[in-house]
């Protein structure tokens, strides 16, 4: 078979299947999907940050008022918390948007990084998001000498402590070494 | 988005279907597989085009789109996909008789899914008829490489034909 019979057979028979797709019904899905993408982000983004602001007068009313010093350190360490998760989770997803449009060894390159970044987020999820919630909590509750508060918090904590490195296992890591192979696949291969 | 922007989308859309459907249906081992990677690949090509800076031609921007979702998709589904391949074959094995067109067809489809994501988006390409100048903006190899890679794929596509026969 010569190249230009390959060619053919490739572009030919596909062109049949394709005559098949109901494209008015496709229109009205993708707007649908469209609709949903574009609603979901908003509704995550506004979720996390009314949450936050809703948070941050609640936290700042017990820092200025709390008649404990514990309780207020603990406020006060909550909202500068919340502050630089907001911070952190919005640069993330910024640097993950237009890579798709990038020749493919650059934007299987850029995913990696996407990705090895995400990946961190989640491995140190007990640094940078439980650690911190946890003592400002614990600091407040212990002011307030609510010692049995301590438990809701220290369970949700482990919860999420597991699930997170759960998902780097399960998740992250198999599908990074699977964009690193596809990498050298398309770079060495 | 823009009435200009929208305007610009169909059309790069209906210039494209048949291309985008071929390249997704390389990368999905069932027809309702097919469509929804069709649409992964719409819904992105709509988000990205606020970010389209007419450097490269919109075909050639569109097929890198395309096979960035479809390798994405596939990295995310491997074991998935793993299933369904072995579905699909067992599929293709009791349609093998129907008629000779149609048997070289499934074998060339079959032999490009038995290829690795990688060498099966550079193929794909060079069967979409695309100079290796072309296949090199997508890809972001040279062209020296690609004409290496090209040969070595062909080879093996080659050798797959012929056991099929």
């Amino acid at each position: 078979m010569s190249d230009e019979e390959l060619k053919n057979n490739w572009q030919t028979r596909f062109s049949n299947v394709s005559v098949e797709i109901d494209l008015a019904h496709m229109g009205n899905e993708l707007d649908n999907r469209i609709k949903k993408f574009e609603r979901t982000v908003k509704r995550r983004n506004n979720r996390e940050i009314i949450t936050v602001f809703a948070l941050i007068p609640i936290f700042a009313f017990v820092a200025l008022y709390a008649q404990n010093l514990l309780s207020r350190i603990g406020a006060g360490l909550f909202i500068l918390f919340a502050l630089v998760v907001i911070t952190v989770l919005s640069t993330v997803r910024k640097s993950g948007l237009g890579l798709v449009s990038f020749p493919v060894v650059e934007y299987l390159g850029a995913y990696k990084g996407y990705l090895i970044r995400e990946r961190g987020l989640l491995d140190k999820v007990l640094y940078w998001y439980i650690s911190p919630a946890v003592l400002s909590y614990s600091l407040i509750v212990i002011g307030f000498h609510r010692y049995l508060l301590l438990i809701p918090i220290f369970t949700m904590a482990t919860l999420v402590y597991i699930l997170n490195k759960r998902a780097v296992r399960g998740y992250f890591d198999p599908l990074i070494q699977k964009v690193n192979s596809d990498l050298e696949q398309i770079k060495n291969g | 988005m823009s009435r200009q922007l929208e305007t610009i989308f169909l059309a790069a859309i209906n210039n494209n279907k048949n291309k985008i459907f071929r390249i997704c249906g390389a990368y999905s081992g069932l027809p309702q597989e097919a469509e929804d990677l069709f649409q992964e690949v719409l819904l992105n090509i709509w988000i990205s085009m606020k970010s389209f800076q007419k450097k490269s031609s919109i075909d050639t921007w569109i097929y890198r789109i395309t096979l960035n979702v479809c390798l994405r998709s596939q990295q995310k589904e491997t074991k998935r996909k793993q299933t369904i391949l072995s579905t699909d074959k067992t599929k293709m094995e009791t349609l093998q008789f129907k008629s000779p067109e149609k048997n070289r067809y499934e074998e060339l489809y079959h032999c490009i899914r038995s290829l690795n994501e990688t060498d099966r988006s550079l193929i794909i390409l060079f069967l979409e008829d695309l100079a290796y100048k072309e296949i090199a903006e997508i890809t972001g190899l040279t062209e020296s490489n690609i004409a290496v890679k090209i040969y070595r794929i062909k080879s093996k596509l080659f050798n797959c034909l012929k056991t099929e026969l």
